[in-house]
Order: structure tokens, then sequence, then C-alpha cells
């Protein structure tokens, strides 16, 4: 600071004896020689190249924005696989551990692939043996040998991927031509990089300061002074020295920017703020100026619920404000089922010359709670065979009331008329009696796993595999409740959901409220770890004994097949609904994609019903294959 | 789920401004028909490409050679007036092309920005203008005899304030 001060008091002081004797020569009886002149103008070239040097090596440090209009960008599945594989193409150091959980995948994989034709053995036989593909690079690495050369390889390596690499690109895709036929080859370096958000700051200090920062726009601009005054002095031209002179007014006016005033604050309206499902709802953000000085250069972006969408007008403007004055922000939203607040908005502010920079957090509460009613499924929901004492959907192994026809005896006294067999009795002239399936309410948990795990979209700005589960829950908890069952609501989540199972016409209401406004079903993934052991403890305490489970789940994790599976043997049969968000554009969604296959096969060999939901389908249609598959 | 496309190009109003002064800048140039002029149409070019692509080195490497192009004019014996008045327009392109490259980034063209782009290139232009008046004032005076004195203490003002201010 010191030594700033010196500087500034020196140039000071040197201007003025030199404008001085420029103004009127003679009087003071200094004069230097035609080489120390030279030698300065050189010296000022070099100290202007010094000056653009420094331009080059700044960061231009300008605040970035966040992008609320967007919401928050659902990762695919594959993509931490995917990164993995991009460390390990780029050369760079990837940890033993996760090299090797990677590896043991593929294998796991492979040896699941080839199981569906021969035996688990014979399997793991053939992967080590390396008889199972033609290519030989691939049956190397599958085998844990390291590839073989290629002819010219080294060359190859040097201006494409790497050996390793190449193998476990190619074995994922071999893998995958296993189960669904010769599959296209996923093109080198196809895993696609992830966006990384812009993260609000929210440590401020006492007036909502987050961030100050120097931008450094201005670096640089001493060049052109020196550069003028340097070039000017060695060409002998007053014109050019005048030029340089201009450099000085811009540097001083960068330098001599104050903070700007922070005194804002928000308000906030919202047109409606329980709206129904895909309705606008209208924003309006007043930013005001509550100092006593002008904020010249104001630039707002307010805070929108990371789960919405703008659909119209922009949630951001540039403003100058004089005290008490303030600007207005208007957009449209479209509503989603849950609950959306407002995160905090940000202002970036800055002084005329915008020389230096300051970020400001303005809080403002506003909720919007969207909580769509249920509507039911057009395709009844196929339940596991298991009947509590109530009159209802299941059929039972049990003669009694019901619609569909069980089996014929011999006429008692007593027997209703309606249900004497007649066409027999014209037939053979005895009489018998028709008998029915009896049908018995069902006691049902619907159950929605929303582990962050789970939260994953073949597509960044698509809908999230458990936002279609919690879509897919309600529904068919509707059209169960309709057909006459008792049905409750749970949720696979470190703070978990429970409706105990219930035929009460509330049922549904209560349903609908939870699964927009329960913690659990929230549009954003858990930050928690979910403990699986923990949440089975819990919820076998209160399931009734005589339930069984329909879960909503992508089974995107191994985890979920044995709690499912543990679950299923200790009595409650359990019936999965799977929305499907894997793809096959990379190599790691490959790989998670026959995994997830596998998955679906584990399950239904431990006699669990798995009903596959492809993404680009309604659930009507995986719900009715289902019930035709199931009657056979 | 679509939402809203965001255009982070820099703003409309600024890039127009910043790209009719470096036009601007050429003048100086145009009077001599000299290196300059060749310098400087480069430098508009760069300018050109870095608002179009949004990329703050082009913008600053165009002004760089739009400025550097009016000295050479000065060198090659432009008017004193024509050069200063290039000078400013050159670090004005600089200028708001960099704020409107922000603004862009920051807000995007969708959000209205104009009157902070006005405020801003206005105090930026009387910045210069303010700054080359002087400037030339003080030519005026001391025309004639050029005392080799006072261009090295002014060389050294400069030098010495620039090293505080950076």
């Amino acid at each position: 600071m010191n030594a700033r001060l010196l500087w500034i008091v020196s140039g000071i002081a040197a201007f003025a004896l030199g404008a001085t004797i420029w103004a009127f020569p003679g009087l003071v009886g200094l004069s230097l020689g035609e080489v120390t002149l030279v030698l300065v103008g050189l010296l000022a070239l070099a100290l202007a190249l010094g000056q653009a040097r420094s331009r080059r090596r700044t960061r231009i440090t300008a605040g970035r924005t966040p992008d609320p209009e967007r919401p928050l960008p659902v990762a695919s599945p594959g993509e931490e696989t995917d990164r993995t594989i991009r460390v390990l193409r780029s050369g760079r150091l990837v940890p033993h551990q996760q090299r090797a959980d990677l590896r043991s995948r593929i294998e796991e994989a492979l040896v699941g692939a080839l199981a569906a034709y021969r035996g688990r053995a014979d399997a793991r036989e053939a992967v080590e043996e390396g008889n199972w593909t033609d290519d030989e690079a691939v049956a190397a690495y599958a085998a844990g040998r390291s590839p073989p050369g290629r002819p010219l390889g080294f060359v190859r390596e040097l201006v494409g991927e790497s050996r390793s690499s190449r193998a476990l690109r190619r074995t994922v895709d071999a893998i995958a031509g296993l189960r669904d036929g010769a599959v296209e080859p996923v093109p080198v370096g196809s895993e696609p990089e992830s966006r990384p958000p812009v993260r609000r700051a929210l440590d401020t200090d006492e007036n909502g300061v987050a961030a100050r920062r120097p931008t450094d726009r201005w670096t640089g601009i001493g060049a052109l002074a020196l550069a003028g005054i340097g070039l000017g002095v060695l060409v002998g031209s007053p014109t050019v020295v005048l030029a340089g002179a201009v450099g000085v007014g811009y540097a001083a006016y960068a330098a001599a920017g104050t903070d700007p005033p922070t005194a804002l604050s928000i308000e906030r309206r919202v047109s409606r703020e329980r709206p129904d499902v895909d309705e606008e709802v209208s924003v309006e953000t007043v930013v005001r100026n509550e100092g006593d000085r002008t904020l010249v250069d104001c630039r707002f972006v307010d805070g929108v619920p990371e789960t919405l969408s703008v659909q119209e007008g922009s949630p951001r403007v540039a403003a100058t404000l004089r005290p008490g004055e303030s600007v207005t922000v208007e957009y449209t939203l479209v509503a989603e089922r849950g609950v959306h607040s407002f995160p905090p908005a940000t202002a970036l502010l800055r002084p005329l010359s915008g020389s230096v920079e300051l970020e400001c957090v303005l809080v403002a509460e506003t909720t919007i709670v969207c909580a769509p009613p249920l509507q039911p499924t057009v395709s009844p929901v196929a339940l596991r065979a298991q009947a509590t004492r109530f009159a209802g959907q299941v059929g039972t192994d049990r003669s009694g009331e019901g619609v569909e026809f069980y089996a014929t005896r011999e006429y008692r006294p007593g027997d209703a008329l309606s249900r004497i067999d007649w066409n027999r009795k014209a037939r053979t002239g005895e009489l018998s009696t028709l008998e029915f399936r009896e049908e018995r309410a069902a006691s049902v948990v619907v159950v929605v796993d929303s582990r962050a795990v789970s939260f994953r979209a073949p597509d960044p700005d698509d809908e999230s595999a458990v936002s279609r589960s919690i879509d897919a829950a309600g529904a068919m908890l509707a059209r169960l409740l309709d057909d006459g069952n008792r049905v409750g609501l749970a949720s696979l989540h470190p703070d978990p959901c429970w409706l105990a199972p219930s035929v009460h016409r509330d049922q549904r209401v209560h349903a609908a409220e939870a699964l927009a406004t329960h913690p659990s079903f929230d549009p954003v993934p858990p930050e928690e770890r979910f403990l699986s052991w923990r949440w089975r403890r819990r919820f076998l305490r209160q399931l009734p004994s005589d339930a069984q489970l329909l879960v909503c789940s992508p089974l995107l994790d191994d985890r979920i097949v044995s709690l499912l599976r543990t679950l299923d043997a200790t009595g409650h049969p359990v019936t999965v609904l799977s929305p499907d968000p894997t793809t096959d554009r990379s190599t790691g969604e490959r790989l998670v994609r026959v995994e997830r296959a596998l998955r679906l096969t584990a399950l239904r060999e431990a006699g669990v019903r798995v009903i596959d939901w492809p993404w680009d389908e309604g659930i009507d249609l995986p719900l009715e294959r289902a019930r035709a598959g199931w009657r056979q | 789920m679509s939402g809203v496309e965001i255009d982070r190009s820099p703003t409309r109003v600024g890039s127009a401004l910043a790209l009719a002064a470096g036009a601007l800048a050429l003048a100086p140039g145009v009077s001599t028909v000299g290196a300059g002029v060749l310098v400087g149409a480069v430098g508009l070019l760069a300018l050109f490409n870095g608002l179009l692509f949004a990329r703050r080195g082009l913008v600053t490497l165009g002004s760089t050679l739009l400025v550097a192009g009016v000295l050479v004019a000065g060198v090659e014996g432009a008017p004193t007036l024509l050069v200063l008045s290039g000078v400013v327009a050159g670090v004005f392109a600089w200028d708001v092309g960099q704020n409107a490259l922000e603004l862009g980034e920051q807000l995007g063209r969708e959000a209205e920005t104009a009157r902070v782009e006005l405020l801003h290139a206005g105090t930026s232009a009387a910045v210069g203008l303010a700054t080359a008046g002087l400037a030339y004032g003080v030519s005026l005076v001391g025309v004639g005899g050029r005392p080799v004195a006072a261009v090295v203490l002014l060389l050294f003002a400069a030098a010495a304030l620039v090293a505080a201010l950076t």
C-alpha cells in the first residue's frame, strides 16, 4: 500500500514538473542527450510489453450467473462410470480401487450375460479361456490379460486411444452385443462431458455481500500509455506521446472506481401459490435500491426453483437504480408436482468503470406447492396372490363370491337358482351348481425408490426416473383404491414416507398430498446416505403382515435387488415396476444398461415379479402387457 | 421440461457501439493512407469476430490492433486531433465490447440491458474525450519547442501512475 502511494505521489510530482517544463521551456535548465532519450523510449516500450504480457496472464474473473431458467440437469445412468473411463483414457492416474471396481463390474456383467445361455460355472470358464468371442483383444481383456498388440500399435496409440482403453470400450460393446445382438461400436470419447453447475455463493457478510472481486478487465491499459510515450519519444512525434496520455486517463478511471452501494431489497409475488399441474404461474420480483447512493450498474438474476423451468419472460435484468428506485422482472413458470421454494437471487454490482464487482445474495422466501389429484391408470394393476379377509380384487384359490368360474359341484338343497348350471340340466337332466372363484381385497403398499442413485434420466433435460416412479405410484395407487383394495404408500429414502394401507375414501387425497409434499418425494436427490438395514427394520415394523409390495424403481444398483429379495422372502410378495432410464450412447451407459437387465433377470429368478417399463411408453402399456403375461 | 435456451452472445447495443467506435478508429489511418489503416482493419476484423463468437481475447486483440493502427498513423503524420479521437475510439471499443460480452455472459440477450450499457458507454467516452482534450490543450501550449526533459518527466509520471494502479 505504501509503495503504491509512493508511486502515485512521485508520478503526480513528475507530471507537474514535466507539464511545467513543457509549457514554459527554458524555465528549468535541464537537458538530456539524444542517446538517453532513445534509451528512455526503449525502456517505455519494454514496460509496455510487460503490461501487455500481464494482460495475457490475467484470468478475467467476471462473475458467473446461474441458469435459473433451466431445471437442474439430471445425470445419465452411467455418468459416473463414464467419468472413470474418461480419466483412464486421458492417462491420468486412477485410484486402484476405482479401476478394480470397474474391472469386476465388467467381469460380472460378462458372466451374467453369458450365463443366460450356459451355466454360471461354464460362463466363468469361457471368460477365463477367452473362447466366447472372436476378438482376441476383447477376450484377453475380459480374462484379465493384457490385450495383444496390433500392427503399428504404438502409432495408433500416439494418435488415438491407448490399448487398454480401446479393449475396455470394445469389451463392453461385445457384452452389450451378447444381449441385444450385434451393436454399433461406441465412438471413441463419446462419454458426455457433464456441465458443471454454477454454485450460488451463500456465505455473506452483514450487507449481503457474498464476494468482492476485482474484474481485471482494465489490466493492460498501461501498455497504451507506455507504448504511446515510448514510441513518441523514439520517433520524435508529440502527437503519439499525447495519444499515450489517453491511456493514463483511462488507467486513472479504472483505478478510481469505488465499491458500489449494496443496500438492495427484493420482494416477490407469485400469481398462485398452489397451482395445478402444468398451470402457468407468473412471478414478479421487484428489486429496490434502499440506500442513499445511486447504484449505476446492477445485474440481477432472480432465484428460480431448481426444479421448474421458465416458460416466458426472463428472470434477469440490468438496471441503474437511483435511491428509492426499483426495477421489476416478470416471468412465467410452469408448475409441476412438488414443493418448490425460490432460492436466493443473485445481484452483481459494479461501479461505472466495472473494475470491481460485488456479488450480493438477496433472499425473499417464496414457495409454490403443486399437489395434483391422482389419476388412476386405465389398465388394472395385476397383483400377486395373497389376500386379506375383505372382498376385493385378488383372485384366491377358494370358491366363493366372485365372477370368474371356478368349478361345478353337485346341487345341494338351498343353492340359489341363479347358480344352477341350466345348460347341463338341459343336456343331461342332472342338477349341478356353479362355483365362482372367490375374490378378496389385497393389502398393498406402493413403494417409490427415491434414493439419490435413482435420480437418473436418459437426457439431462428429461424428468428423472424418480419423477416417473412417483407419477406411476400415484396412478396405480388410485386404481388399486378404485378396485377396492387396501392401499398404503412408502418411499425408499433416508427420510421415508409411510402411509398405512387403508380403504378409507380420504386415502387417495392423503396419498396425493404426500406424493407432492413429503420430503422423500422432493424433486432433488437427497444428500443424506440411505442405510438399507435401518430402512428395512423401520419399514417391517410398520408393514401389516399380510401386505404385498408394489415397488417403483429403475433398479440402478445391486442393493435394491437384495433388499427386494429379502422382502419377498419374508412373506411380502413383491412386484416391481421399473422405468428404464438407460441408454447406449457411451461405454458407461452401455455397461449400466447390461447390469440393469441382469438385475431384472436375477429378481425374476428369485420369484419377484418385474414389469420393465421402457422410457418412451406410457404406464398403461407395460401394465397391460404384464397382466397378459401373468394370466397365462 | 425443455425450458428456455439462454442466448449468451454479447448484447446488441454494446456490440453495435463497439463496432461503430472501431470503425471510427480507422479514420487517422485513412487520412494518412499508410500501414496504420492496414493494422487497424485487421483489428476491426478481430473485434468483429470477438463480438460474434463472444471471445474476450479477440476483442482485446482487435482493440489493441486498432489503437496500434492509430499510433502508426500518428507516426506517419496524421493530424493530432484525429489521432487523439482515434485512440479514444479504440479504447472505447475495448471497454464497451468487453462490457457487452460480460452482460451477454451474465444476463444473456433476452434481458433488458440497454440503459446500463448506454450509461457505461457514455462515461467511458467522456473519460477518454476529457483526457484527450486535456492533452491537446497541453500540446497547444507547448507547441514549437519540445523540451526533452518535459517528455521524460511526463513519461516517468505515466509509468509511475500505471505501476501504482496495476
